[in-house]
Parts: structure tokens; C-alpha cells; sequence
């Protein structure tokens, strides 16, 4: 009996190892924006956040990620983690609380929020070269694009 | 009088004679860059052959034709084709090898701040962004095909992106393989006609905060989604074909946040949602066809009055379904294939409401994985059930006056539609079989039931 109690435990071992905080996927050309409905395809602006449920959802853009808790589909404090994709490696996703940021309209993202995230600052300083731009760090990014 | 006469005929030849044609011919040496250069406003350039120079710049008003094999390869330096003066035309080229970069939208032909430019029949190859038209008046983009990379749609930009123009014509172009086949952001007081996009990878056609802008007689299949309409106020839509635009976030037009929209006489047909309206006031949907679609109209509680008369739904999945109670939209004349009413007034139209909005959608809407007892017998039988005593459904969603014949059919539908529509018939022994079938389980399940509803002693 005790023998079946370690297997079955070793069996549901990598079950729930699985249910540890990951960092979301996003399948570009077929997820639908969970704010705008609008299918993400920009793998320079796409964003997703994770709930305490675990629950996982993504968008287009930061700004429909950041509408999105604004206007409560999901509350503010049941967001777990907030991610974003990095300007400079597209497609990968990096958390969203500690990425360097970059607004302005040198950057046309899909629903123009404008602002483009980057993992290191020696990234943003060579895109922010380019003029036009404005750093942000992300809680200015939520305060200016939640209006 | 006569002399006169020959005198004007005179000074109109030698105004016609100032503006020169030049022709350009590749061969080692030779530069089209300097040949435009070294025109004058109004000229014509006829060019010949392949120009492999890199990105060619035209800064003043002219004629750019192609002749015989003419190419403008930009090698992958920034865009193939840059145009910055008002009133240039460029017709029957082949485009090609424009960079690709994320960050500085490069495209085939690039056109920036000024009007009346005329991009017609040319060919534009794998490019990143095929036809760019940045701040432009009055443009006409005309007969141009334009293909991305197949397989590649990622990777490819929007294939006829005009950004902040006005008054601008797009017709009869085809468009494959990008990523959305035509693209309006910012455009006010523009028409699109007779075009064609196909396989594009988000929309076949994408409006986002434009205004005034009509879109006819186009056909959208098999794209990401065949349309989407957002933020946008007062667009026109008519007789176009949205075809099977299918995936799990696939519609034929999605229209998003819009006001004061006409959608008269398309026909939504093989899509997974044929419209889905979301948080848009006073949209008039008219005399269009919904064929075997999965969900005809998916109308969200948030749209406010929209009127939908004279539409055809026939052969859907879902003719209308809504996620809230308050509906305060209009629905009235249509044709429902699944009304089961009579007229014994004979004024054609059917003498009790019918309710489009049944039982299952609702579960289906609030529970999606309740899908898969989609055509159960226990399901259609609850959806008869609400039908005669209504309790779930929404009051407000009828049609008051369901048409009782097929409308007379627009014309929009192409062969491949009527293929799909001709269903075999069943024939009577078959249908006497299914029947036996139907009641024998039936009964078994009236038994099983009993057996259940019996208390153990």
C-alpha cells in the first residue's frame, strides 16, 4: 500500500511541478487580444499577464494590457505577473515591472499604445537614439497609458 | 481666323512637346537614378530591363512606365521605390527587394507628404511593406498585385498600409501573403473597390480610427479574419464576400467600438463567426446572406441600436447569438431557414415572432465547452422546449415579421459557395430509417429516466 502511495506521488510529481509559475507563451498569429479581440501578431508589442488563478491571457499591446486591469476584466490585485515583449529580442517575453521603456511615436504599435519595452538599458539607449522617444520606467508606462 | 485657329493648334503642340520622354535601358554604366534626376517636371521615363542600383529616389513630378522586363530590385536596401513629389505615376513594374526592419517600416514603393500619385499595375514581389502611402492626398492604387512570402506571413508587413491620407482610391488590386492585405489608419474620405485579398495572415482588410471611408465589392478569403472595422465612424460596406475566414478568433468582420456603419448586401459565408459586433451604435444591417457560417451574428449586449432587416440566414451553426439580456436593437423581415411559422394572412410574412436566439447559443455563450453536445438529441430537444415556453431567452431579441421565401439571391455568391450548398437530398427510405431510430431511443431513454427517477428501498 505505502509502495503504491510513493508511486502514485511520484507520478503526479511532474503534474504539479507544471503548475509553477512559468512565463506565458503567446502564439502569434492565432491568440486574439483578450482586450481588443484583435489577433496578435506583432512580436515587438505583444504582452500577457498571469493571474494568482494562473489563469493567462494576452494582447497586442501594453496599452490593452494595462485597459484591461483599468477596467477591471481583471482586478488589479489578482494580477500575478505582467509581462511584455522585448523591442529588441521580438517575440520573447520579459517581466513587465522591471523592463526599460520607451514611448513615443517613432514606435507604431498595434493599437497605439506606442511605448516599446526592452530587457536591458543598453538596448533602449541605442533605439532611444533614434529621437522622438521618451524613457519611461513601468509605472510611469501604466499612468500614461491607462488614460 | 483660320490662322489663328492653326496658331493655338501650334502653342498647344510645343506645350506637349516640352514635356520629353526619356527611355531608360539597363547595361552596365547605366543609372536610372541620374536619368530621373536629369529630368524636368512632367517627363515620362520609360525604363527596360532590370534596375539592381538600390533604392531609387523620384523627388519631382513624373512618368515612371515600365516596358519590356522592367524591375526595380532595391537589394535590401531600405525601400525599393521612394516617391516624395506630388503627382507622380508609376505603372507596369515589377517590385522588388525592399529591406526588411520592424523599426523603419521599409517597403516596395513608398510614398511620403504630397498628393495625387498613381500607383498602377505593377507587381510587387515579397516585399516587406508592399505600397506605403504616408500622409498622401488624392492617391490611386490601382490593378496592382501584390504577393508576400508564402509561409512567411510573420515576417511580411501589410501589403496596402496608408497612414494618416485622405481621399484615396484602391481598386481592383489582389493582395496575398501579408500580414494584413490592406491596412487604413487615420485615412478619412477613401474608397476601396474590387479588390481581392486572400491568405493574409491577421486581416484581408483593417480600419482603425478612419473615418467616411467605403469599402464595395471586394472579397476577403481565408484570411486571419476577412475584415475589421475599429474606432472608426460613419464606413460603408457593400456587396462584398467574406469566405471562409476560419480559426478560433476568426470572423468575417469584426467590427469594434464603431459608429453609424451600413452594411448592405454582402454575403458572409464559411466563416467561424460571419459578424461579430462589439460596443458599436447605430449600425444598419442589410439585405446581406449568412450561409454556413458557425455563428451568423455574434451581437454583444454592449451594441445599441443596430437594425438588422431583410437578411438571410440560412444553413449557420448559430444564427444569432448575444452574451447579455439587454438588447435594445432592431430585427425585423429577415429570413430564417430554421422559422417554422405559417402566414395564413398570406402578406408573406410570417404571423408569430420568431426567436433566433435559442437555448443552446446562450449555453454555448456563457459555456463554451458545452459545444461538444452540439446536434445531441437531448439538446435539440431542450431547444424545442424553450422555444415553446420561453424562460431563458431574451423577450427583446424577435423578429416580429420573419420573411416566409428566400429572398431573391443577391448574386454574390461565386461557384465554389453553390457547391457547398447543394446538399443532398434525403431520400424518403433513410429518413423513415433515422425516424425509427429517433424513437426507439427515445423510449430508451424515457425508460432509463424512469428507472432513475424510481426510489431504492
Amino acid at each position: 500500500m505505502k509502495a503504491r502511495n510513493i508511486l502514485f506521488a511520484l507520478l503526479l510529481m511532474p503534474a504539479l511541478w507544471s503548475c509553477g509559475q512559468r512565463t506565458p507563451t503567446i502564439d502569434f498569429g492565432k491568440a486574439e487580444c483578450a482586450h481588443c479581440r484583435m489577433n496578435v501578431v506583432d512580436r515587438q508589442f505583444g504582452a500577457a499577464l498571469v493571474t494568482e488563478k494562473g489563469r493567462q491571457y494576452v494582447f497586442d499591446d501594453v496599452s490593452c494590457m494595462v485597459h484591461f486591469v483599468v477596467k477591471g476584466s481583471v482586478a488589479e490585485d489578482q494580477v500575478k505577473a505582467w509581462f511584455v515583449c522585448d523591442h529588441a529580442e521580438p517575440g520573447t517575453l520579459i517581466d513587465a515591472t522591471t523592463a526599460h521603456y520607451l514611448h513615443g511615436a517613432a514606435f507604431r504599435s498595434p493599437m497605439r499604445g506606442d511605448v516599446a519595452a526592452f530587457a536591458n538599458a543598453a538596448e533602449r539607449a541605442k533605439a532611444a537614439a533614434r529621437g522622438e522617444v521618451e524613457p519611461m520606467d513601468w509605472a510611469s508606462v501604466r499612468l500614461q497609458l491607462a488614460e | 481666323m483660320r490662322e489663328l485657329l492653326i496658331l493655338l493648334l501650334a502653342c498647344l503642340n510645343a506645350a506637349h512637346v516640352d514635356a520629353r520622354t526619356w527611355r531608360y535601358r539597363s547595361r552596365p554604366g547605366a543609372s536610372l537614378q541620374i536619368v530621373i534626376n536629369g529630368a524636368a517636371v512632367g517627363d515620362t521615363v520609360l525604363v527596360e530591363g532590370i534596375v539592381s542600383e538600390g533604392s531609387i529616389r523620384v523627388d519631382r513630378s513624373l512618368v515612371l512606365l515600365g516596358g519590356t522586363d522592367a524591375l526595380i530590385d532595391g537589394g535590401g536596401e531600405d525601400d525599393a521605390l521612394l516617391i516624395t513629389a506630388d503627382h507622380v505615376t508609376v505603372r507596369g513594374f515589377t517590385i522588388r527587394g525592399s529591406r526588411r526592419s520592424n523599426l523603419d517600416d521599409m517597403s516596395g514603393i513608398k510614398v511620403n507628404e504630397c498628393r495625387g500619385v498613381v500607383i498602377a499595375d505593377n507587381f510587387l514581389d515579397r516585399c516587406f511593406f508592399a505600397i506605403y502611402l504616408s500622409g498622401v492626398k488624392d492617391a490611386l492604387v490601382e490593378g496592382n498585385t501584390v504577393l508576400g512570402e508564402r509561409g512567411a506571413e510573420d515576417f511580411m508587413a501589410n501589403g496596402i498600409h496608408l497612414w494618416k491620407c485622405s481621399n484615396a482610391t484602391i481598386r481592383n488590386n489582389r493582395i496575398e501573403y501579408h500580414r494584413d492585405g490592406i491596412y487604413f489608419e487615420f485615412v478619412t474620405d477613401s474608397r476601396i473597390t474590387g479588390n481581392t485579398s486572400l491568405h493574409n495572415l491577421r486581416y484581408g482588410l483593417h480600419f482603425m480610427f478612419s473615418h467616411r471611408d467605403a469599402y464595395e465589392d471586394n472579397r476577403f478569403e481565408d484570411n486571419g479574419a476577412g475584415v475589421a472595422v475599429m474606432f472608426s465612424k460613419v464606413i460603408t460596406m457593400r456587396r462584398n464576400r467574406f469566405l471562409a475566414n476560419r480559426g478560433a478568433s476568426a470572423y468575417g468582420l469584426l467590427l469594434k467600438e464603431i459608429n453609424d456603419g451600413d452594411i448592405i448586401g454582402n454575403a458572409f459565408m464559411d466563416n467561424t463567426t460571419g459578424i461579430m459586433i462589439d460596443g458599436c451604435n447605430r449600425i444598419s444591417v442589410r439585405d446581406n446572406e449568412f450561409r454556413l457560417n458557425g455563428w451568423a451574428l455574434r451581437l454583444f449586449a454592449n451594441a445599441i441600436d443596430c437594425d438588422f432587416q431583410g437578411n438571410t440566414f440560412a444553413g449557420n451553426t448559430f444564427d444569432v447569438s448575444t452574451n447579455g439580456s439587454l438588447v435594445p436593437n432592431t430585427m425585423n423581415g429577415n429570413f430564417w431557414d430554421r422559422y417554422s411559422g405559417y402566414d395564413l394572412d398570406r402578406d408573406g410574412f410570417g404571423d408569430v415572432p420568431h426567436r433566433p436566439l435559442g437555448f443552446f447559443t446562450l449555453l454555448v455563450e456563457k459555456q463554451p465547452y458545452a459545444m461538444v453536445f452540439s446536434r445531441s438529441l437531448f439538446v435539440s430537444l431542450l431547444d424545442r422546449a424553450e422555444r415553446l415556453i420561453p424562460s431563458l431567452t431574451p423577450e427583446s431579441m424577435k423578429d416580429d415579421k420573419p420573411m416566409m421565401r428566400w429572398p431573391v439571391l443577391l448574386g454574390t455568391i461565386d461557384d465554389r459557395v453553390e457547391e457547398h450548398a447543394a446538399e443532398p437530398a434525403a431520400d424518403p427510405a433513410s429518413e423513415g430509417a433515422t425516424g425509427a431510430v429517433l424513437l426507439i431511443c427515445t423510449i430508451a431513454a424515457v425508460l432509463v429516466s424512469r428507472r432513475l427517477i424510481v426510489p431504492h428501498d
